[in-house]
């Protein structure tokens, strides 16, 4: 596995995806735009899984009986990824449940405002 | 599982170190369970009693899986079980409008999913230069790996132990810990406290010394630097927890200082230092778990927790504040009681491991500790009468019966160390060291 910046780009398109949702997860004030930015960092890692289980001209993994000299890709990343997904839709909608109660009780998505309005009364 | 053999399939294992884990888990998730049929009759709403049966025993079920599983991305899944269980807890409590809670759980959530994020970016580096999953095969493929691609071994290190820190509290990124204790019951931030960090603990355990092997780092500057951390996390902990009024803030900052203490074994690399981080692991869930409930008893009779509210609640409440008394003593850590043990041990650790700086702060920590929790025990023991006429009597026997056991624990366990240190000496034999 030979890294080659220009034929392995996937990688480095993951990586600068990443370091894109972390820095809107920390420096964005909006609580909605904080889970976009946890929903980027997330994909970033799941385009990282795909690429890395990826084979030149490989084919999906099904094996058909009686075909022989295929190429496939490794069955392993895809799976890792799917099960990825589930737990990302859980923690997302868990998020957004927890935003609609927020905006419920503060009338506002601003983190910063929250604080302020919950620690104004004390 | 599903009938592959272990390399390829999931596979479940349990070892020493995993049994020890197990034990810890399941007990002190029994006895808290028990004190929440009580609790949950007048601290949670009426309609949200069965989720919140059913959050505690998926945090319960996730945890186990964490302990026993031997494959790396089931341990990803079990997290993320655990984790998403407890931030739900969080929110789920409390019958008189407190919304600070929603907060507590989005911050706790935000912060979790960075490092669950991470987590799985490590296991994918480690996939990537292993090609297994499987905790043992991975173990033994990575010393060719490393030869190979040093920078993508130690670059998985480094996602996982930041994952697992802040999952586990460790210092500079605790701050989702105090605010989801204050907002969350009792019970849940007895769990919280005493298993949930404690297992994110036991991971960097694992990951150490059964994944990644003495000899790898102890050829990079991971263990000093961690060091460091656990060492700034004993003090600024007591620090913060001193300057707090709120009973559950004096607890939640308590916590952080004693996660401190469990990293600081597990990076000492000596014998004595490994076996007083794994015994604080039920050391402390033990004592931390009878003072938080028993604070939630206070809550559940009071509705207050302020230090000042505390006044006389000796006389009040004798059990219960005996039990939570004798916990605070240990946390001190005066002999017999369990705290003393496990710092004895990690005290000796720092001495064989001549890093005397770490001495001090074991020892210093423990005046800190003094402070705040012998300030604790004057309000409720000799300030005199509790205020105003509320009667205020002894905990409902379902609540009191949980926190009398784990109150004598704190006791027994500090008589009778040697009975789980058979056991951790079994698991630190498997280290290498």
């Amino acid at each position: 596995m030979i890294i080659d910046a220009a034929s392995q780009y996937n990688y480095i398109v993951a990586s600068v995806l990443f370091l894109i949702g972390l820095y809107t997860m920390i420096t964005r004030k909006n609580l909605i735009k904080k889970i976009m930015g946890m929903n980027i960092m997330e994909t970033s890692v799941l385009l990282f899984f795909i690429s890395m289980g990826s084979v030149d001209g490989g084919q999906a993994p099904i094996i058909i009986p009686g075909v022989e000299g295929v190429v496939y890709v490794n069955p392993l990343p895809q799976a890792i990824v799917l099960t990825a997904i589930v737990v990302a839709v859980s923690v997302t909608g868990f998020a957004l449940a927890l935003i609609i109660k927020l905006y419920k009780v503060y009338g506002t998505l601003d983190a910063n405002q929250i604080r302020e309005l919950r620690e104004g009364p004390r | 599982m599903r009938g592959w053999e272990p390399p390829w399939g999931i596979e479940i294992l349990i070892d020493y170190l995993s049994a020890y884990m197990i034990v810890v888990i399941t007990g002190i998730g029994l006895l808290i369970l028990i004190y929440t049929t009580k609790y949950s009759e007048k601290m949670i709403e009426e309609k949200n009693i069965g989720l919140f049966y059913a959050l505690i025993l998926l945090l319960i079920t996730g945890l186990s899986g964490m302990v026993v599983t031997g494959d790396l991305f089931n341990l990803f899944v079990f997290l993320e079980v655990a984790s998403l269980a407890s931030y739900a807890l969080v929110s789920i409590a409390g019958k008189k409008g407190d919304t600070g809670r929603f907060e507590a759980s989005f911050r706790y959530l935000y912060m979790g999913s960075i490092a669950s994020t991470f987590v799985l970016l490590g296991i994918g580096l480690g996939y990537m230069v292993t090609g297994t999953l499987n905790m043992a095969d991975f173990a033994l493929k990575l010393e060719a790996a490393n030869t190979l691609y040093p920078r993508l071994v130690l670059a998985s290190l480094g996602f996982f132990i930041v994952g697992f820190s802040l999952k586990s509290a460790l210092f500079p990124l605790h701050l989702w810990l105090p605010d989801a204790y204050t907002h969350a019951p009792a019970p849940v931030s007895a769990l919280s406290s005493a298993l949930t960090i404690k297992v994110m603990a036991y991971v960097i355990y694992r990951l150490f010394y059964s994944i990644y092997g003495v000899k790898l780092l102890s050829a990079t500057t991971i263990m000093p630097l961690l060091q460091l951390l656990a060492g700034f996390a004993i003090i600024i902990g007591s620090l913060y927890a001193i300057a707090q009024d709120d009973v559950v803030r004096i607890l939640a900052y308590s916590s952080i200082s004693q996660i401190g203490y469990v990293i600081l074994g597990a990076t000492l690399l000596s014998n004595s230092g490994l076996a007083g981080g794994l015994l604080h692991i039920l050391h402390h869930a033990v004592m931390k778990s009878t003072m938080l409930l028993a604070v939630g008893a206070v809550m559940y009779k009071t509705g207050k927790r302020n230090i000042r509210d505390y006044q006389g609640l000796g006389r009040k409440m004798p059990f219960t504040m005996a039990a939570f008394s004798i916990a605070a003593l240990s946390m001190v850590g005066i002999p017999p009681l369990t705290g003393f043990v496990s710092k004895w041990f990690l005290l000796l650790g720092t001495v064989e491991t001549k890093s005397y700086a770490f001495t001090f702060v074991i020892l210093a920590s423990s005046l800190l500790n003094a402070i705040y929790y012998l300030r604790l025990i004057n309000y409720i023991h000799f300030k005199g009468d509790a205020k105003g006429d509320v009667k205020i009597d002894e905990a409902p026997l379902a609540m009191l019966v949980p926190i009398v056991i784990l109150g004598l624990g704190a006791i027994v366990l500090g008589l009778f160390a040697g009975i789980p240190l058979k056991l951790i000496e079994k698991a630190i034999i498997s280290f290498g060291i």
